[in-house]
């Protein structure tokens, strides 16, 4: 325990790819960094979800349990933050199905996966600033479908770029660019009622 | 009790472990080995419709005019053609884990498979690899594989199969594979075609039954024989 107070000074000045590398040669004490450093990220992505509470806790304990047994499947020369988070897409969607015992809606026939776009410019923001998206967001978030919701949460909310959530959902990067856009026509139309 | 401390307690009290790399080295090599051997399949089966389509003649209907189109279609094994688009939809779901795969939308994967598919089977010849199968497949007895390859067994209309007979200035005779003969008459346009055309011939004949084992044809096109 006292060489993990020792060496945590050190590692908590390194980034998450270098902590990861810790973790992935058995120093789990390293884990703890990452757990303290995207617990409060989980936790705010899995009531995006609507999992609150004991469910939503037990929900981000499992997330990073998960990690924590493939950690060393991660890729060192990307960034950890699209990983943990591609884990954390997994557990909500699974558990959302279990909860509805419904398909989810990103299946493998989903038409914007299927066909290519043309409309995926990262600076398409449709004349909204993101503070008008993020308010629209926290009124009307549970009137969306998971399918728009998702990318964009993690892009108001979460910070990522199109890549990056792209890597998370496992969609192509012109999709993302679809899907926040709709996404945005979506709430614009609900918000105005 | 921090959340950290829990989720560190729960995985040391548990006795959790990492999985070894060698775990993910293996799973994507079977992943790998498995899109491998799909994307052979995928290449036997495509390579097979183009022999199918060479010996049953539907290949060449196209050069004969839209009306031959219709034959074409006709002569395309559908089933086969479903399994191969099947086949590649499977090998889309394997490795649509890997960023290269899903940051592409499934059109543009299906349009890289189809040139690169179609590139093996420009540099394999379709006729060698399966002309050879049936070669050895007769040679050794496989009832099954000869099966397969009997494309005489299932005749289509508008196109006539056979071995020429007699030769003569405007038309020829051909023996179908059930001993049956027809005179073939040449359409003008199409009269050329003779000089190409010597007795003993495998040829498939494009045209209309215009009376009893008499053919009207728009074009001929000579065969290699397998059976």
């Amino acid at each position: 325990m006292q060489a993990a107070t020792i060496i945590m000074p050190e590692l908590s000045e390194q980034n998450d790819e270098e902590v990861a590398i810790q973790v992935q040669k058995g120093d789990i004490e390293s884990f703890r960094i990452l757990v303290e450093r995207y617990e409060p990220k989980m936790t705010r992505y899995a009531k995006r979800f609507f999992f609150d509470g004991d469910e939503g806790k037990d929900l981000v304990q499992e997330i990073f349990i998960k990690a924590y047994v493939n950690i060393k499947s991660f890729d060192v020369s990307r960034r950890f933050s699209p990983w943990i988070y591609r884990i954390a897409h997994n557990e909500f969607v699974n558990n959302i199905k279990k909860r509805q015992k419904e398909r989810n809606n990103v299946s493998v026939f989903d038409f914007d996966v299927l066909f290519p776009h043309l409309v995926a410019k990262e600076t398409a923001d449709d004349g909204f600033n993101k503070a008008e998206v993020k308010g629209m967001l926290d009124h009307s978030l549970s009137k969306l479908s998971e399918k728009y919701k998702e990318p964009l949460v993690l892009y108001y909310f979460e910070d990522m770029d199109y890549r990056e959530i792209a890597d998370i959902l496992h969609i192509p990067i012109s999709t993302v660019g679809v899907r926040l856009q709709r996404g945005r026509a979506m709430l614009k139309k609900i918000v105005k009622g | 009790m921090k959340d950290s401390d829990k989720v560190i307690n729960l995985i040391k009290n548990a006795g959790t472990k990492m999985r070894p790399r060698r775990y993910f080295v293996a799973r994507a090599m079977f992943v790998i080995l498995g899109a491998v051997l799909l994307f052979c399949l995928i290449l036997f089966f495509v390579t097979f419709i183009i022999f199918a389509l060479q010996e049953n003649g539907g290949l060449f209907a196209t050069n004969f005019g839209p009306v031959e189109w219709g034959v074409f279609l006709e002569s395309l094994p559908w089933s086969l053609l479903l399994l191969s688009l099947a086949l590649i939809l499977i090998m889309w779901i394997l490795l649509r884990r890997y960023a290269i795969v899903y940051h592409q939308p499934f059109l543009y994967t299906l349009l890289i498979l189809v040139i690169v598919i179609s590139l093996a089977c420009f540099f394999l010849s379709a006729s060698s690899i399966h002309g050879g199968i049936f070669r050895y497949a007769s040679r050794n007895q496989f009832p099954m594989v000869e099966g397969v390859y009997e494309f005489e067994t299932t005749p289509m209309n508008g196109m006539y199969r056979g071995q020429v007979t007699l030769l003569a200035t405007s038309s020829f005779i051909i023996k179908n594979p059930f001993g049956q003969t027809s005179t073939v008459f040449l359409i003008p346009a199409a009269s050329s075609e003779l000089g190409q055309i010597d007795p003993g011939d495998y040829v498939i004949v494009f045209g209309r039954n215009v009376a009893t084992a008499t053919i009207d044809a728009a074009g001929v096109e000579t065969i290699e024989d397998y059976q």
